[in-house]
């Protein structure tokens, strides 16, 4: 009786083996990096209707985070200011300028000027701003030098892993309420800032969830 | 025992086939019917040079299953933040409004606090600082 298949088939069970796991590891490996907030999120810094520049506003005129996104004290919503607030100043600052016609226009006819959303929390996740504020979790930590782009860019990735960075061990983050607004503030030094840390967070008696109902209810 | 049968070789007209002439252009070989053949399938048909019908399903499919799981349904939508053009008072988002108010009665008035989000009424409950509770 001939053979069908020649000896060389008596390989192919473990050759299809070793196949099926280099595929596997490629995908894993590709998801893992591919599909991931860090991927998908950060750098992302859209076209906006008005080229506002961060760098300039809060980090060359030195104009604190809350004159524009006043409410982030108060409410878990930090707000983007509304066109009243930027026709304060640029009614007597640059009142001409061509780059400022969507705000003019905005402000004269009441309609809003459709900003562009960068940083968004998923809807399943709740997230407070004035709560972190208010207990030394400065902007810096979650938006990144934002004193220094010129138009807003995804800084952090917002992934779980990112926010549960922080909840465990709060004290390598929270800082003196007087500096949370303070963007160029660091800690002296990595110790400093533990031992400073670790007494406002007693202090303050912080103790952030981190179990799943803390952000997902 | 070697069998070999031995078959005469094909003649000439047996390998071609006997030509039968379907019209008097065709025997006459005119121009006229020799255009009409070059042009017996659609316009191009005959111009297409180094590339294959199989070669072209098998590249346009594979693009086509790349473009399915080519992420092109991952892109994320780009969503808007529409501020308020003139901030009204008093409104924080993400924040109750309340307002005192008061329902009539046949005797009093009774005083009312109403609870908004957003300018949304939500709840009406009595005014414990009222005159009349509801």
């Amino acid at each position: 009786m001939s053979t069908i298949f020649s000896k060389e088939a008596n390989k192919a069970p473990i050759r299809i083996v070793i196949a099926l796991l280099m595929l596997g590891a490629t995908v894993t490996a590709g998801v893992t990096y591919y599909m991931t907030p860090k991927y998908s999120r950060v750098g992302y810094q859209p076209i906006q209707p008005v080229a506002f520049e961060h760098s300039l506003h809060a980090g060359e005129l030195g104009i604190d985070c809350r004159y524009c996104h006043s409410q982030v004290e108060k409410s878990g919503h930090s707000n983007v200011p509304s066109t009243s607030t930027c026709m304060n100043c640029h009614n007597q600052v640059k009142p001409l300028s061509e780059k400022l016609q969507p705000v003019r226009d905005s402000f004269a006819s009441g309609e809003a000027i459709p900003w562009v959303q960068v940083h968004k929390a998923p809807d399943y996740v709740y997230f407070n701003h004035s709560v972190h504020v208010n207990r030394g979790v400065s902007c810096y930590e979650c938006h990144g030098q934002v004193n220094e782009m010129d138009e807003i860019r995804h800084e952090k990735s917002f992934s779980m892993a990112f926010c549960l960075e922080c909840h465990r061990n709060p004290e390598e983050r929270i800082r003196p309420l007087d500096k949370v607004f303070d963007l160029d503030w660091h800690p002296e030094s990595k110790e400093q800032q533990l031992k400073d840390g670790n007494e406002m967070k007693e202090h303050w008696k912080v103790n952030p969830p981190t179990s799943c109902s803390g952000c997902h209810r | 025992m070697n069998k070999f049968l031995k078959h005469p070789e094909p003649s000439e007209s047996d390998l071609k086939g006997p030509h039968y002439w379907k019209s008097l252009d065709e025997l006459a070989e005119t121009d006229g019917f020799k255009n009409y053949l070059h042009r017996e399938f659609p316009e191009g048909a005959s111009e297409l040079d180094g590339v294959n019908r199989r070669q072209f399903m098998k590249v346009m499919s594979a693009s086509f299953a790349f473009a399915g799981v080519g992420l092109t349904g991952c892109r994320r939508p780009e969503k808007y933040i529409m501020p308020f053009s003139q901030q009204p008072e008093e409104i924080v988002h993400g924040k109750p409004l309340y307002y005192a108010s008061a329902m009539p009665h046949r005797k009093d008035p009774i005083a009312l606090v109403a609870e908004t989000h957003e300018g949304r009424p939500t709840k009406l409950e009595g005014n414990s600082r009222g005159s009349t509770q509801g």
